[in-house]
């Protein structure tokens, strides 16, 4: 089967957690143990506090539409997503901010508003991969 | 001109926690370990740091961001391996004139491992899904 999307690479030590909890349906997030921030993308080092000891846990998949983008034209031919799609940033509970995909929802402005509550969907791409995207929360409306 | 000698001195230099072979340490953790114990060398604190020189795949804003810091000033001229003794000048410049008072020289390299490392000439898709440059659909200039 041909992939719609390109596979994230590389897969670093560093964020091997993150995609490991993913591919068990688990949004997994470096949280820093001395101020107790969930932070991403994944790293050493706490990006609030500079601490170096960080713990993993599973997030809750819930957030909201921080911001959005309908693509019209995909830029590169490798990511075969059918267009129009939405291009979301995501605020998760927990505080990070993620880059998405707002599915199970028709991709017209009138229907989609920053701040709306959304949940995750996983997307099982391969054995190795599955990508975090997210939809209205409570199903499409 | 302000006098530039003793205006700026090197306060502190460390590198990543472990040198060798790293397959389970990327590019960037080392860039940061090496910043995170140089700055405690000098006994300051990351958030201290506002100014980022660093050159190579990883961009000074990169470090920055990954720093969780936002520097007042950052330089990624990168000319090969001279490029951290070029920016050990740029650095002294732009401390001499206020441009940041902490500034951090920084460099790291999975060069055995090749960890969170693109290779170089690597096309960010496959050649087969590129679209023609605009220099190459573009007619040649004219005299």
């Amino acid at each position: 089967m041909e992939l719609e999307r390109p596979l994230p690479q590389p897969i670093t030590p560093e964020a091997k957690p993150y995609w490991d909890g993913l591919r068990e349906q688990k949004l997994m997030l470096p949280r820093c143990r001395a101020c107790q921030r969930a932070f991403l993308y994944p790293r050493v080092l706490c990006p609030f506090c500079h601490a170096s000891d960080i713990e993993w846990v599973q997030a809750s998949g819930r957030g909201k539409l921080y911001s959005f983008e309908i693509a019209y034209q995909t830029i590169s031919k490798a990511f075969k997503v059918k267009p129009p799609y939405v291009l979301a940033m995501i605020e998760l509970e927990e505080g990070p901010r993620m880059m998405s995909n707002l599915v199970g929802i028709e991709p017209d402005p009138k229907r989609i508003a920053c701040d709306m509550p959304v949940e995750i969907v996983f997307e099982k791409l391969t054995d190795e991969i599955t990508l975090p995207l997210f939809k209205p929360a409570g199903g499409a409306r | 001109m302000k006098e530039l000698r003793n205006s700026v001195c090197i306060v502190g230099a460390d590198e990543s926690d472990e040198l060798g072979t790293l397959p389970n340490k990327s590019m960037l953790t080392l860039h940061l370990e090496a910043v995170r114990n140089a700055v405690r060398d000098a006994g300051l604190k990351i958030g201290d740091v506002d100014g980022v020189f660093t050159a190579g795949q990883h961009s000074p804003a990169t470090i920055g961001e990954a720093l969780g810091i936002v520097p007042r000033y950052i330089d990624g001229t990168t000319v090969g391996g001279c490029s951290f003794i070029i920016m050990v000048g740029h650095a002294m410049v732009a401390l001499h004139h206020g441009l940041c008072d902490v500034a951090v020289v920084c460099h790291g390299e999975s060069g055995r491992s090749g960890v969170g490392v693109t290779p170089a000439g690597t096309p960010r898709c496959p050649a087969s899904t590129r679209r023609p440059t605009a220099s190459a659909a573009r007619p040649p200039i004219s005299a």
